[in-house]
């Protein structure tokens, strides 16, 4: 556990001006066995200090690699300074920060390191199941990797906190070849919030993650090209929650809004059907823990819910101190920051399009020409709103059954129109935990949703 | 502190009492001076001092690696015992191998010392250029910064190479806004030792800004042909790395999926493409002097006029396929330009269209890829047609490189990477 030896620098924060002091550390345990061959086994710790005072609504940060209180008093003075030099230099219009409720937040989830050869140990037990087990393959890897965020925050006028948010995932990716010779590849994951010693207990109980991406990726092997064009398109709970991250979320952050995103203009209007809503969750949802729990951002904002789509009205940005009081909205705790060095951005959580009241054997059987696509390989999208995801995984949909596997294919559109063309919504949610974000600087995030069932483009050739 | 060499001497010292039978330690110590930009304005300074030590033991044919930040004598122990635990889990195997002996080396490239006064000036007059003079341009983000990196490498077996250097890097993301109608996000970047040239006018930056305001009039493209597309800049640039990852690399090798397993020294490109990675090119203002195994950086050529003359892959792929590592770092691409001058491509072109960036499905060991062609302009009889949205090109990675239609003699230096554009037929590009 970080050991918290900065608190005494709270009381020499400087009347004024706004402070935020943190101690962080960062690890990744990373183990990746192919085919029997232990490819990589690492680990990586990255600690320390850095400050971010802000100066009539003008910043200035330092960190340095080292947690001593010594390392605190000299990023407090160099991210002073900074803050005046631009202050002096920079004639705009400020906007300060909006005003946070001052408390503290105490550490709910503890760091326990595991010893590498356990981790090792795992990835090979399921390395040579795979082995074993999944003839035919021309190749498969087991990835085990283990990350934490732990940060003891002090700030001048919001929360302190301590906090930690462990992360554990294993991936399994296959590759296999088609009848005619072409490779074909498949990857699956299972991750959780805590420490790899706390939720993988037993590489038996992964078996069956071998077992189903086995299934599919030879299935797939037998499968066909997607027909090119606007289809009428199921997708699986992973992709709806590609969509909510990738094509709503970041257009929806407010920093990129006032950079000319397309959300900009559609505040309080219809942007989606009204089956439709959208919530960037903060550490729980339907009562429940959600997968990345945030509890104070790192500007020190106690963090609560983002409502950002409500029955089809964009309702609301994710929102920093600075943007929230430019646009008159309630700062819900979206400032994260990935590392010791790095300053606070804009950043999504859990974020996840509500469930509806459908049933998923009712939205296939009531589709007589269409796919269902499980699993995405990537996905992009940009301030306009429009995306483009790869299918790793999908199936035709034939007179309201599921039928041939389809090959590698994308799909593609404008978020905002795509969305109004949802007619059906599941009654459950699936989460992708494995996620990470770039935006400058990498983070941890989820995001999630039901079945919808829409009109896209797929792609084809 | 102790000098950064002393500390890495030192640290393989501890290994060696250890028992190991070989072990490297490659430490850095970092300053990065940062102006950030948002929504067109100043919004934070940020000064970064960083250190970093990376720690790899070999016993007995098994291997660990272990990454800190940390010189504290206290975290350099704990980082060495962790290391001989990582590589006791491991499992043993003949492949794991460092470089021989490469001698000692000392490089020191680009700015010592930062002139940060200058630099936030040409900074400033970069935004204020564009607000006046580009109106419609909104930038989103920029990131401005002073980077000075000090590294050590030193390995048991004797070699030691230092490499300092520094730099001054700009990267804008912008989109031009023009009442409801929105571009999507452009990017210009550049890393640079000048401070004397105003940033508008180094690598492309002024030719990305002037294309994102001509995007505002995009219009959806309403067909489909297989036509030739030209890429440049950064799209060229991804779809080599493309195929780095997914014909030349370690997993593709290893794995042997890759489409281009065991055909080197035979042609497998058009006899148009040349693509060299860069030791010492000084056009490139951070090159890597060393791989991550311990080699000295040389200047290798991958494909050479379309021949497979290496792969990208490091000692342990290497040693695992009986290819040859490839010995450099790979991270200075430099792609041969050709004799016909930009202009002259386009005026051969019937239909095409020239892509600013691709924003679609990762191709694959396939080399399928399709996506959609983001910031690009519709060719057509020899003549830029005007700006197009929502097309889509598709086709196979090995098959347009076969299918190369010519390749400028002009190219962007970027100080990282030294690009031409380059054109490939049969490409489909589909609209609406």
């Amino acid at each position: 556990m970080l050991q918290d030896n900065i608190a005494s620098l709270k009381e020499s924060f400087e009347t004024g001006l706004m402070t935020e002091l943190r101690e962080h550390e960062n690890r990744e345990r990373q183990v990746v066995v192919t085919d029997g061959d232990v490819q990589n086994n690492v680990r990586t710790n990255s600690s320390g200090v850095s400050a971010r005072v802000g100066k009539n609504g003008i910043y200035g940060f330092s960190s340095m690699a080292d947690t001593s209180i010594e390392a605190g008093k000299a990023v407090l003075k160099a991210a002073t300074e900074n803050a005046l030099f631009m202050d002096k230099h920079i004639n705009k219009e400020r906007i300060l920060p909006a005003d946070i409720s001052t408390g503290k937040e105490e550490l709910r989830h503890e760091v326990i390191d595991t010893e590498q050869k356990r981790i090792v140990e795992f990835a090979k037990e399921l390395d040579a199941y795979a082995a074993e087990k999944c003839k035919g393959l021309k190749s498969h890897s087991i990835v085990i990797r283990e990350q934490s965020r732990e940060k003891i925050l002090y700030t001048s006028d919001g929360y302190d906190a301590h906090t930690a948010i462990p992360r554990s995932t294993i991936y399994v990716r296959m590759t296999a070849l088609t009848p005619d010779g072409k490779p074909v590849g498949l990857f699956s994951s299972d991750s959780s919030l805590g420490n790899f010693i706390d939720k993988f207990k037993d590489p038996r109980d992964y078996f069956k993650l071998i077992d189903s991406t086995y299934e599919s990726i030879m299935r797939k092997r037998e499968g066909v090209y997607a027909e090119a064009g606007v289809k009428t398109v199921i997708l699986g709970g992973k992709m709806a929650g590609m969509l909510a991250h990738e094509a709503v979320g970041h257009t929806v952050e407010a920093d990129l809004v006032r950079g000319g995103s397309v959300a900009g203009p559609y505040l309080n209007k219809q942007v989606a059907s009204p089956l439709i809503s959208l919530t960037d969750f903060a550490y729980e949802a339907f009562g429940k823990p959600v997968p990345l729990p945030v509890y104070v951002d790192e500007e020190g904002t106690k963090c609560t819910d983002c409502e950002i789509i409500k029955d089809g009205i964009l309702v609301g940005y994710m929102n920093n101190r600075e943007t929230a009081k430019q646009y008159g909205q309630k700062p819900c705790g979206n400032a994260r920051a990935y590392s010791f060095s790095d300053e606070p951005l804009i950043r999504m959580r859990n974020t996840l399009i509500l469930p509806g009241k459908d049933k998923l054997e009712d939205m296939i059987a009531s589709t007589d020409d269409g796919y269902y696509l499980v699993e995405s390989s990537n996905g992009q999208a940009d301030y306009t709103g429009e995306f483009i995801f790869g299918v790793n995984e999908g199936y035709e949909i034939k007179k309201g059954k599921i039928t041939r596997p389809i090959l590698d294919t994308t799909v593609s559109g404008i978020a905002f129109d795509m969305l109004k063309t949802v007619d059906m919504v599941s009654d459950n949610i699936t989460w992708s935990n494995s996620g990470t974000c770039g935006k400058k600087q990498p983070m941890p995030v989820t995001d999630g949703g039901p079945e919808i069932r829409c009109k896209i483009t797929i792609g084809g050739r | 502190m102790q000098k950064i060499d002393n500390i890495a001497t030192s640290t393989l010292a501890k290994f060696v009492r250890e028992g190991v039978d070989m072990a490297r330690c490659v430490a850095t110590l970092s300053e990065k001076q940062e102006f950030n930009v948002e929504g067109g304005e100043f919004s934070l300074f940020r000064t970064v001092f960083n250190t970093e030590m990376i720690l790899g033991a070999y016993k007995n044919n098994k291997y660990g690696k272990v990454k800190i930040n940390s010189f504290s004598d206290e975290d350099i122990e704990n980082g060495i015992r962790d290391c001989l635990e990582v590589a006791e889990a491991s499992v043993a195997d003949e492949a794991y191998d460092m470089a021989p002996r490469q001698g000692e080396h000392k490089f020191r490239e680009g700015v010592d010392k930062p002139d940060l006064d200058k630099f936030f000036k040409r900074v400033t007059e970069l935004l204020d250029t564009i607000k006046k003079e580009y109106p419609k341009i909104c930038v989103t983000q920029s990131i401005a910064s002073y980077d000075s990196n000090h590294t050590e490498y030193h390995d048991t077996n004797g070699t030691r190479i230092t490499q300092i250097t520094g730099s001054y890097s700009i990267m804008i993301a912008m989109t031009a806004v023009d009442g409801d109608k929105v571009t999507s996000a452009k990017y210009a970047w550049f890393t640079t030792g000048d401070l004397e040239t105003p940033f508008i006018n180094q690598a492309n930056t002024r030719e990305e800004i002037e294309d994102t305001v001509k995007l505002l009039e995009a219009k959806p493209l309403d067909h489909k042909f297989t036509g030739t597309m030209v890429l440049k800049g950064m799209s060229l640039l991804e779809f080599v790395e493309f195929l780095n990852e997914n014909y030349l690399g370690n997993e593709v090798i290893k794995n042997k999926t890759s489409q281009w397993y065991g055909k080197k020294g035979e042609k497998v490109a058009d006899e148009k493409l040349t693509i060299r990675v860069s030791a010492d090119d000084p056009r490139i203002l951070d090159n890597k002097h060393f791989t991550k195994d311990g080699f000295l950086a040389e200047n290798v050529d991958i494909i050479k006029n379309g021949i497979l003359e290496n792969y990208t892959i490091d000692l342990y792929t290497a040693k695992k396929t009986d290819f040859e590592p490839i010995k450099n770092a790979c991270e200075s691409l430099i792609i041969e330009p050709g004799d016909i001058p930009y202009e002259d491509i386009i005026k051969g072109i019937d239909e095409g269209i020239v892509v600013g960036s691709f924003s679609g499905g990762e191709p694959g060991v396939s080399g399928e890829f399709s996506g959609v062609a983001k910031n690009s302009f519709y060719i057509k009889d020899g003549k830029i047609a005007g700006p197009v949205s929502e097309a889509m090109i598709n086709g196979n990675l090995g098959d347009i490189f076969n299918n190369i239609k010519a390749v400028s003699k002009e190219v962007t230096t970027n100080g990282s990477a030294i690009i031409p554009m380059m054109a490939f037929n049969g490409v489909v590009v589909s609209g609406k």
